[in-house]
């Protein structure tokens, strides 16, 4: 099994930044973190409120059972999903099965929303311009 | 036609040997005749009486001396006091010549024409990332060399070190057998001593930026990010001093935080200067490149609405993140790296990398 943590989407979501005089004092994204969070909630894992991360944006986590998985929201010119499983030995088949589930929770979650549009997953490394999968996950 | 003489060398000719010869013959007694110049100098300064009534008795006296020892040393000393002053001079003048091409540098730079006016590839970003491209090339060549030969890196350190004493231990070279050949040896190693001792107190007089100017790898002003797509007004923000959060080298999504059981302690350890890394004396631009290198959960971003608001993203100007070893050894905060060892620290982020990275593959 392959998975593909970082989900690149086109979301339509208003600019949620704040902002003083001089800087940004409040990063955007927090609208779409919300709405993940729904997602996943509704789907029954227990989900932390969404953090400001400064320039990373914002991050909540999601429980289920003994798994636990970490998400982040960023804007830059799309909108960036990072994701990680925070259990050790998360390359045994249990967690990423769990890890895996969360994951096409979104993506499902993220396909029946019609703001979200074009979601292509990858791999934290991918290269610019590799083109991506169209679900989380891969049997290989 | 050639024919046999011992002191001739087996390819030469006897015409490229007898020019040979008065080469040596003229260069003997030129140098002679500067020995017995120097030391008829020092005979009217100390009042010595030498009688050298012709030009052949001057050549004689002046081939004797050149191979005195006690002349030798004597030579030698002054040679070398005199080279530490003259060291020392052009070490401030190499210092000035590289304010002033760094300064010429900087106002190219800074002015969004040049990628106009400059002929193609020879602009000021244009150099400074063909700068960064060759050192990454020659790193990555030394890699391969090294993958070859792996004890070329100790072999380098040795050779360099060598060089360091040739260049500044008159004791690491023998002496010359005349003179003239001390004095040039040692008034050349006399200059170098000069000149590090110019370059030590620059830096001990806080003036490390003048050496930092003159590398045009260091430099970047709003020409680099004008160059990248940004808008002047963004191009400017992006060229200023970097002043946020930094970055976080175990990273906030590990779950060794949740390890540690105190959410107090844990978020005190992963904020504390060992685990984030705030680049100084980067600009804006610089180290939102670095932080996309360094850490695979970032981007890009936004500009603030003042200055257009316009997007930077990794993707859109195809930047690559680095591999485990690279976000292992440059993304570690230098407090990390000069506290704990960088080695160690760089090897346990790399083992918690690559067990992470288990689920991508």
């Amino acid at each position: 099994m392959k998975i593909r943590p970082l989900a690149i989407v086109k979301a339509d979501f208003p600019d949620d930044s704040i902002e003083d005089d001089n800087d940004i004092v409040q990063f955007e994204g927090r609208g779409v973190a919300t709405v993940l969070a729904e997602m996943l909630r509704r789907a029954g894992y227990v989900v932390t409120e969404p953090e400001h991360q400064h320039e990373h944006g914002w991050d909540f986590y999601a429980e289920i059972g003994k798994r636990r998985f970490w998400f982040q929201v960023q804007i830059a010119d799309e909108c960036y999903i990072s994701s990680a499983i925070q259990n050790w030995f998360s390359f045994r088949k249990i967690n990423k099965r769990a890890y895996a589930a969360a994951l096409a929770t979104l993506n499902s979650g993220m396909k029946a929303d019609p703001r979200f549009r074009d979601i292509l997953w990858h791999s934290k490394l991918s290269p610019p311009g590799e083109v991506g999968w169209k679900g989380p996950v891969a049997e290989v | 036609m050639a024919c046999s003489n011992p002191a001739r060398r087996d390819s030469e000719s006897i015409d490229d040997f007898m020019k040979r010869r008065r080469r040596e013959v003229a260069a003997r007694d030129h140098s002679a005749e500067a020995a017995s110049h120097e030391a008829l100098g020092r005979a009217a300064r100390s009042g010595q009486d030498l009688h050298l009534p012709t030009t052949s008795d001057v050549k004689a006296f002046g081939a004797r001396l050149n191979r005195n020892p006690v002349a030798i040393a004597a030579a030698g000393e002054v040679a070398q006091k005199v080279g530490n002053v003259a060291g020392v001079v052009r070490g401030g003048a190499h210092m000035v010549e590289g304010l002033v091409g760094g300064a010429k540098f900087v106002s190219r730079a800074i002015n969004p024409l040049d990628p106009l006016i400059s002929a193609p590839g020879q602009s000021a970003a244009e150099q400074v990332v063909n700068t960064g491209r060759t050192a990454i090339a020659q790193g990555v060549d030394y890699a391969r060399r090294v993958g070859a030969d792996a004890g070329l890196p100790l072999k380098d350190i040795q050779r360099g070190l060598h060089k360091l004493s040739v260049d500044l231990d008159p004791y690491a070279t023998p002496s010359a057998s005349t003179v003239v050949g001390e004095v040039r040896r040692k008034g050349a190693i006399g200059a170098n001593q000069g000149e590090l001792a110019a370059n030590i107190a620059s830096v001990a007089a806080g003036a490390p930026e003048i050496n930092v100017l003159t590398r045009s790898g260091r430099l970047s002003g709003p020409a680099e990010f004008i160059a990248d797509g940004f808008s002047p007004a963004g191009a400017k923000y992006l060229a200023e001093e970097y002043r946020g959060m930094g970055h976080h080298y175990i990273k906030r999504s590990s779950d060794l935080w949740k390890k540690l059981g105190n959410e107090t302690v844990a978020k005190a350890i992963m904020d504390s200067p060992f685990n984030v890394s705030i680049p100084r004396r980067m600009n804006r631009g610089q180290v939102q490149r670095y932080h996309v290198q360094v850490d695979e959960d970032y981007h890009g971003g936004k500009l603030p609405k003042r200055v257009g608001g316009e997007r930077w993203s990794a993707k859109s100007l195809g930047i690559t993140k680095y591999g485990p070893i690279g976000r292992a050894v440059f993304g570690a905060p230098d407090a990390l790296k000069s506290t704990v060892g960088g080695i160690t620290g760089a090897v346990g982020g790399l083992a918690h990398d690559l067990t992470h990275r288990e689920d991508e593959r």
